[in-house]
């Protein structure tokens, strides 16, 4: 297991399992009242009786009469329109429960989640970026996933191992239907004319950005390499450039931050030196990272695998190859992912069973296998990474390849945790701040928060 | 009913629609404001803890709370006089025009009417190190600059920004000032012998006061609750670089509706402080400014 396993100490998960326990005592025993009524041969032989395609017990569940469950999501036409799709399979499957699919504008989600909530409103199930996820429990906004229904074990088996970004103080909160993780894009075009392969390794990372770069007078007109920070350039420091150079960034439990290690502390020098040292890119060129990439100004450029699918509509004769994520001491790459949570609204009775059972419904394999090909997102199941479909997808197969070593950070303040980071770097290169006391500030100020985060939970 | 009373009456009953939208949209959420900032206030949360003062408290030992206000104060301080001073001497050039009048007031007026969003980005492409303001200063032999991704000049490229934006609004309402000068004024100050630039200071100026006090309070206010272009134009939106541009309304948002846990208590605090001084900044500008005008 790895560091970003989401178990705590025992102690810990005991403490949470309390509050666990009291807060949702009422949804367990109403749970356990449905699978009573579902009859004996239910209730008893639930494990074997479970649908080959999910691996989870919710067809032992049933609900005692019609009921509607809403489900959130927020608007991107590729996603609604393949769940506009499943729902009514879903209903067809499950008679009497109806399920209500709500979009948004993406911009807005928190927003109309926290106003919807305020008003007694909102959600059932919930799809959320993993992310959020620490904070939404820490709202007591989630009701975890019933260990009985959706054991851990089978979870972990199952999943890759960023699952457990989306396990807090020994829970389940949230199962994704895909993720994302990060890869090298290259411009064919570019390395070509500089007679160079697309980079391996941290050295040979830097010789391609070298070799490519090229300016006319004092001004770029292609880029070795993006400068990205407040886009995935956070991401790649945090969990792939400090991992591959041998650190764990985080305390296994969640607690403590190690980013200010030597080992952290050169990984953040060689991101910056791309700029201080190399010259082979500049801040703030082309405005930012994906759009220098797109038109063409870029040689090299760290990103999701969801860039794939805006590449092919913003710039369909862009000539780029994919490749993991250059290695070091080992190979790492940062992962993420929106995953469907059940809110309090659905804390208890058949609105629970009916949420559990459409969350399930959508981590199934039947859903992730048709969900890669339209939506563009990697699977999060293990079985499907090997499927020739998508081992042979050029462009998805290095994302694919990247799923076992990629890594989804424990976030209790995204937003404020990005900005750290991203100071960080300014600090170095603007103000010329020493990376040591750079690091060690945006070390304290994230450690700050996830000190305040634990206390919260006793 | 009396005559007087009816119409006593329906005047009521013509003001009570507006004023009830007034105080429901208006109103009534400034003082919900008041309220939620005397409270933990987490719209998710279950509880919403009632806290006194505390977030007042914490702002004022919150480096960022200091820097926006200062940058705030940057943005009105430098924003207002230059704008006012720009679109004044293009007024009065515009108002000597007698040709092709129509044509340059929607060329000075354009941007004002065009999306703050649209505005930002563009100039944000402008200002890129390979954008066309460092083609020009390459041609010099001068940058290039990345203007917006450098602390000390990206607040001033944002405030150059916002004064070309605001241009078009001034400028209308200093002409509409201009032609309600009467002519006389400036034949009898020509007779006595004044120059053109006695004629502007002892006679278009002082007349143009009700005009400037105008355009200095909506102008104050509209710097003081600087957002969008920032939201646009700061690297990554946050008011970056190292906060340097991040106003008091950009860290009210990131506060209430990006941080987690919203701190939406908090952000009220700092709504609270800013309503303080817009009121105490706007009175103040009332009495001061206008009094000159009252000898006239």
């Amino acid at each position: 297991m790895t560091a970003h396993d989401r178990d705590t100490t025992p102690r810990a998960s005991q403490r949470i399992d309390r509050r666990t326990i009291l807060r949702y005592g009422a949804a367990s025993a109403g749970l356990a009242a449905a699978a009573r009524v579902a009859g004996p041969t239910a209730a008893q032989d639930a494990t074997p009786a479970a649908p080959a395609a999910s691996g989870f017990n919710t067809a032992a569940l049933q609900v005692s009469g019609p009921v509607e469950i809403e489900y959130w999501q927020y608007e991107l036409t590729a996603k609604t329109q393949l769940v506009n799709e499943l729902i009514p399979e879903f209903q067809a499957a499950n008679p009497g429960i109806t399920v209500k699919h709500v979009n948004f504008p993406y911009d807005d989600f928190r927003q109309q989640v926290a106003a919807a909530v305020q008003a007694g409103e909102g959600p059932d199930v919930l799809n959320v970026y993993y992310g959020w996820i620490p904070a939404y429990v820490q709202q007591q906004f989630l009701v975890p996933l019933p260990e009985d229904v959706f054991p851990a074990a089978t979870i972990e088996a199952d999943y890759f191992p960023m699952v457990t970004a989306a396990k807090v103080g020994g829970s389940y909160y949230a199962l994704p239907t895909a993720v994302r993780t990060l890869a090298l894009f290259y411009n064919r075009d570019l390395l070509g004319a500089a007679g160079v392969q697309p980079p391996t390794n941290w050295e040979e990372t830097v010789a391609v950005a070298k070799a490519t770069a090229r300016k006319n007078g004092d001004n770029f007109e292609v880029v070795g390499i993006t400068w990205d920070i407040g886009g995935q350039g956070h991401n790649w420091w945090r969990e792939a450039l400090t991992r591959q150079n041998g650190l764990v960034p985080y305390s296994e439990d969640n607690r403590t931050l190690y980013w200010s290690n030597p080992e952290g502390v050169e990984a953040f020098n060689y991101l910056a030196s791309f700029l201080t040292e190399h010259g082979v890119t500049q801040s703030g060129f082309q405005t930012d990272g994906p759009t220098a990439f797109a038109a063409g100004s870029a040689a090299l450029h760290v990103d999701g695998s969801y860039r794939v699918g805006s590449l092919a509509i913003d710039a369909p004769d862009l000539n780029y190859g994919i490749v993991p994520l250059p290695a070091h001491k080992t190979q790492a790459s940062f992962a993420s992912f929106w995953a469907n949570t059940i809110t309090r609204n659905a804390a208890e009775g058949d609105k629970l069973i009916a949420s559990q059972k459409f969350i399930d419904f959508l981590s199934s394999e039947a859903v992730q296998r048709r969900w890669t090909p339209r939506i563009g997102e990697l699977p999060a199941r293990q079985a499907l990474a090997a499927e020739p479909e998508l081992v042979n997808n050029e462009k998805l197969a290095p994302f694919i390849q990247s799923l076992p070593f990629s890594y989804a950070t424990f976030l209790v303040n995204e937003a404020d945790l990005r900005q750290a980071v991203i100071d960080a770097f300014d600090q170095v290169v603007l103000n010329g701040l020493d990376t040591e006391s750079a690091i060690q500030e945006a070390q304290a100020r994230v450690q700050t928060q996830l000190d305040e985060y634990w206390a919260t939970f006793g | 009913m009396t005559l007087e009373r009816r119409r006593w009456v329906w005047a009521y009953a013509f003001i009570a629609i507006p004023l009830l939208f007034f105080l429901s949209i208006r109103i009534g959420p400034t003082l919900f404001a008041f309220w939620v900032s005397l409270h933990q206030w987490d719209p998710i949360a279950i509880e919403r803890p009632y806290v006194g003062f505390d977030n007042f408290a914490a702002l004022s030992d919150d480096p960022v709370f200091w820097k926006a206000l200062r940058n705030t104060w940057i943005y009105v301080l430098i924003g207002v006089p230059v704008s006012l001073v720009v679109s004044l001497v293009i007024a009065l050039g515009l108002q000597r025009l007698t040709r092709y009048v129509g044509f340059y007031r929607v060329l000075y007026f354009a941007p004002y009417v065009t999306s703050l969003v649209a505005v930002g980005w563009v100039w944000r492409w402008m200002y890129m190190p390979n954008g066309i303001f460092n083609d020009v200063l390459g041609w010099t032999g001068l940058g290039p600059f990345n203007f917006l991704g450098t602390p000390d000049t990206a607040i001033y490229a944002i405030i150059a920004t916002t004064i070309w934006q605001a241009l078009g609004f001034q400028i209308i309402i200093f002409l509409a000032g201009l032609e309600s000068v009467p002519p006389v004024y400036h034949e009898a100050a020509a007779i006595d012998g004044a120059s053109g630039w006695q004629q502007f200071r002892d006679v278009t100026l002082p007349l143009l006061n009700p005009t400037l006090v105008f355009l200095v309070i909506t102008g104050v206010i509209s710097n003081l609750q600087v957002f969008t272009q920032v939201r646009a134009m700061s690297s990554q939106g946050t008011g970056g670089p190292l906060n340097s541009t991040i106003s008091i309304v950009l860290y009210v948002y990131q506060q209430a509706f990006q941080a987690l846990p919203s701190k939406m208590g908090y952000a009220s605090a700092m709504t609270v402080v800013l309503f303080l001084m817009i009121l105490v900044i706007t009175v103040f500008q009332l009495k001061v400014l206008s009094r000159n005008n009252n000898d006239y």
